[in-house]
């Protein structure tokens, strides 16, 4: 058998070997702190370190064992890394950069895309209804049942479940452009799911407001004082965009079919197309859709998949004994004013802006690979076949 | 006997007959082994390229419980008992974040086991907001250990998600003393540590169960290496780490043995607070020693080096020392085998090996058919790491009767030793003087060759492995209570001799009813465990 392990060579400086040489003790008088140098090029894992074994993992990935531990007076690496930790101050790390807010045109590009897919089928049962003749309740069931269908497909999230209660609800809430209730009726409400789209952009804002002082704030309570004023704002932003949209296709209405009484301006004539139930019912239909879809966006689908059918089928069954717009009026907003605290309170949760996924769990991981799928690669790529586990 | 074996691992994975896990079970066919197994991953029964695993003969059941990712669905606890949970919890944190309060893990853990073992509402509970509270609470409480930054609200909740995911096997069905429950075992076998070695925690704390823990690399130093790079804030990371640690320290404190696969892996366990009493060393055995010696040397002074590239594998110094072999033998020739292990690497290497003008002599081979085609290729196996913490890719090497030159770092002095060069790693004058005398000297290079490759065989045949855990296992238990002790009892170590926890393989079940004295200590397993029984007649 061969003697004991040859050492070939003198450990020497590397004349032009890799950066970070080991402190070489046999030229001249050994330093008086050979530590120190071992700090300076370890600083940064030293200052992050949790304990000291991780500063011994790390000494060990350096190429440092029981062998050159010698050199820094201690027996083991564990020793040396001791004393790097009791040497090295904790230091708290660079503020990371905040999170990139999501591109503008990613957040517009969502929203048109809602209120396009929305408006798709709103706007052809509001073609089908108004040419659609007496033919009666069967032909409009199946026309709205239709269009779930494809509303139900663009539910933000959820589970089948959600989203069938989604797009019921929505469709259910369209129904006076089937039910020959009355042009103006039916315009809103078609107007009301195409706002759709400000709806989500609200829901966005809000989500992208609560994730970033989810960063920043530094007790639940601290973040649930920043969030109260949030969703009120949201509701204010999506009603003010209704407003506006809800006038503007009341005036291309009276432009396109003058009414009937005195010939006023346009904007006499838009008025006078709906009164304030009507207007009064449009705000509430809105509150409850902006509502829902913040609902949908956050941890809490249930609740709003239910409230929205929900509001639907009261609104119908109120239609026979007062007018549309009372109906609605009196369905959506009960059901509104109902989902509003509870959308007020859950917007207060930090548990209601995890990002990925409601339920997919964990944190912000954007490497995709977590601690622990990369915590058995502890073998060779490419030498797994020999040894596998 | 009866034996869980608890592992991490993927669902593909463990199931194969050349695992670890496979090997051990198929070895000891006397033994009745079911396989409790933490699953990673997705099920997808995706078709694994190459050849059909031989199916695993010795495992008798295989349990799975899915790791990680969505957590599964089920309600919280009731309002009366929330409380009881917020209080466990309570402690678990506390021991987590206050280092004053490390003790109280345990007894944390154990009490949350026992709450989620009676209602099953521990995942739900986890991700509620109560326990956030509970967290936050602690967490900013006077005395927690914050140096390198408070917590904020994002940390609490990806805190609460991580240990939600690490806590699950708390939760699983496999506590009890029904069939094919942990409790019906008579030891259980840990086998990487980690969140595995919990329900041998619990079922020790619940059922007196032994348990022995295998490791071959080790989980805690893993945690620490990959959560450096990973993308958590410090307070998380603290947490977290710390959590390994104590799970780690609780679980060599409870363990019966200790099986390191190498003393490098021992003296980290005795830094954790193993008792060095309870180790033993016990290498990985790897079915390649059954292979045949590399053929003829290639007829050029060729050097091989293998491993992944990457810095810590350390190829810079690879070729720094070539360039220097280069100077003195001009005919020598690299081959490095091995895939990148960091995207970009190998071209930064093809750079340097260009500048330092041996780019015509170094051939960048990727990933070989077998490794005995990379050990062939060559007349001496180099190995430059940085850090070497298993010993699988150097006892390759030795098995193929090639002379090693290796760094001295981490396990290469321990499965090296006398049969190959160690130089000191960073330096490539040592690295190249050692080629350099192997490459000169044909006798040596033979000489080294086979007394590595009889020093490998020796070490990490899979024969030993097995033989060692007979020995284990039956010492165990007869040094264990033979059954747990009730309220009133008095543990009886050696009630039962060794023998009688030998369940004939082929044995016929007998029924229960033939057991005479059987019944009364384990009413529950009569049916389970009718082997065992039938034995002791």
């Amino acid at each position: 058998m061969p003697g004991p392990p040859p050492r070939a060579g003198a450990p020497a400086r590397p004349a032009t070997g890799p950066p970070g040489g080991a402190p070489d003790p046999a030229t001249g008088t050994p330093p008086a702190d050979p530590v120190r140098e071992l700090i300076a090029r370890h600083r940064a894992v030293c200052e992050q370190a949790v304990d000291p074994l991780e500063i011994a993992a790390a000494l060990e990935d350096a190429g440092i064992g029981a062998g050159t531990a010698g050199h820094y007076r201690h027996a083991d690496v564990f020793g040396l890394a001791e004393e790097l930790y009791a040497r090295v101050p904790r230091r708290p790390p660079e503020p990371a950069p905040a999170e990139r807010p999501a591109p503008w045109a990613r957040s517009w590009g969502r929203a048109t895309g809602a209120a396009v897919r929305h408006g798709l089928p709103a706007a052809l049962l509001l073609l089908v209804g108004s040419a659609l003749p007496g033919l009666g309740r069967p032909v409009a069931l199946a026309l709205l049942l239709l269009a779930a269908v494809p509303l139900s497909r663009s539910a933000p999230a959820g589970s089948r479940a959600v989203r069938c209660g989604y797009g019921l609800g929505i469709a259910l809430l369209l129904a006076p452009t089937v039910t020959g209730a009355g042009g103006a009726d039916a315009l809103l409400a078609a107007v009301a799911v195409l706002a759709l789209g400000s709806a989500a952009w609200s829901a966005d804002w809000l989500r992208r407001t609560g994730r970033g002082h989810l960063g920043s704030a530094r007790t639940m309570a601290e973040f649930r004082g920043r969030m109260r004023p949030v969703l009120p704002v949201a509701v204010l932003l999506h009603l003010a965009v209704l407003a506006v949209l809800t006038f503007g296709a009341l005036a291309a209405a009276s432009a396109l079919a003058p009414g009937p009484g005195p010939a006023g301006g346009l904007l006499h004539g838009a008025a006078h197309r709906a009164g304030a139930t009507q207007w009064a019912a449009q705000a509430a239909v809105a509150l409850l859709l902006v509502l829902a879809t913040a609902l949908l966006r956050g941890e809490h689908p249930a609740p709003a998949a239910v409230a929205l059918p929900v509001a639907g089928v009261a609104a119908l069954l109120l239609t026979g004994a007062f007018p549309a717009a009372a109906a609605r009026l009196a369905a959506c907003g009960t059901v509104g004013l109902l989902l509003l605290p509870y959308a007020w309170v859950a917007s207060g949760r930090p548990g209601s802006y995890r990002p990925g996924p409601p339920g997919r769990a964990t944190g912000p991981r954007p490497h995709g690979r977590g601690p622990r799928e990369t915590a058995r690669g502890v073998r060779a790529p490419g030498f797994r076949e020999g040894h596998p586990r | 006997m009866r034996i869980a074996l608890l592992t991490e691992s993927t669902y593909s994975n463990a199931k194969r007959g050349d695992s670890w896990c496979g090997r051990l079970a198929d070895g000891l066919v006397e033994h009745e082994f079911q396989l409790y197994l933490l699953a990673r991953g997705a099920r997808a029964e995706e078709p694994e390229p190459g050849p059909v695993r031989p199916p695993v003969r010795g495992l008798a059941a295989v349990h799975e419980l899915p790791m990680w990712g969505r957590r599964p669905a089920g309600r919280g606890p009731s309002a009366h008992r929330r409380r009881s949970y917020r209080k466990a919890y309570e402690q678990l944190v506390r021991a987590l974040v206050l280092p004053g309060e490390r003790a109280s893990f345990g007894p944390g853990l154990y009490r949350l086991a026992e709450l989620a073992g009676a209602d099953g509402a521990l995942p739900a509970f986890l991700a509620s907001g109560a326990a956030q509270r509970v967290l936050e609470q602690v967490w900013r409480s006077p005395g927690a250990d914050t140096a390198a930054g408070q917590p904020l609200v994002r940390d609490v909740l990806v805190a609460a998600d991580l240990l939600e995911q690490c806590l699950r096997p708390l939760s699983a069905d496999w506590y009890g003393t029904g069939p094919g429950a942990l409790g019906s075992a008579d030891l259980c076998h840990v086998v990487g540590g980690g969140p595995a070695a919990l329900p041998a925690l619990v079922a020790k704390q619940l059922h007196g169960i032994p348990f022995v823990v295998t490791e071959h690399g080790l989980h805690l130093r893993e945690q620490y290496r990959s959560y450096r790079t990973a993308p958590y804030r410090w307070p998380v990371r603290a947490l977290l780490l710390t959590f390994f640690r104590l799970l780690t320290e609780e679980t060599y404190r409870q363990a019966a043995v200790l099986t390191p696969g190498s003393s490098y892996d021992q003296q980290w366990q005795q830094r954790c607070g193993a008792d060095p009493a309870r180790i033993r060393v016990v290498h990985e055995g790897t079915p390649a020693v059954a292979r045949e010696v590399a053929g003829a040397e290639p007829p050029e002074p060729a050097l091989v080096w293998a491993g992944a590239l990457e810095p810590g594998r350390d190829p810079e110094l690879m070729l720094h020392a070539f360039a220097q072999v280069r100077a003195e033998l001009p005919g020598a020739v690299l081959r490095m085998y091995g895939e990148e292990g960091v995207p970009g690497y190998r071209l930064h290497c093809e750079e340097i090996a260009e500048r330092l003008g041996v780019a015509g002599a170094v051939t960048f081979e990727g990933r070989p058919g077998t490794p005995a085609e990379a050990w062939q290729a060559g007349r001496v196996v180099v190995f430059s790491a940085l850090a070497q913490r298993s010993p699988r890719l150097l006892a390759d090497a030795m098995l193929s009767g090639r002379a090693v030159v290796a760094t001295d770092v981490g396990v290469a002095r321990e499965v090296v030793g006398p049969t190959g060069l160690l130089v000191p790693p960073r330096s490539p004058q040592a690295l190249a003087g050692a080629c350099l005398a192997l490459l000169g000297d044909e006798e040596r290079r033979a000489r080294l060759g086979l007394a590595g490759r009889l020093r490998a065989q020796e070490r990490f045949a899979v024969e030993p492995v097995i033989t060692a855990f007979r020995d284990i296992y039956l010492e165990l238990v007869s040094r264990w209570p033979a059954f747990p002790a009730g309220a009133g009892e008095r543990l009886q170590p050696f009630a039962r001799p060794a023998e009688y926890w030998v369940a004939g393989a082929g044995a016929e079940p007998e029924p229960p009813e033939a057991a005479p004295d059987g019944g009364r200590e384990r009413p529950a397993d009569d049916a389970a465990a009718p082997g065992a029984l039938a034995e002791a007649l």
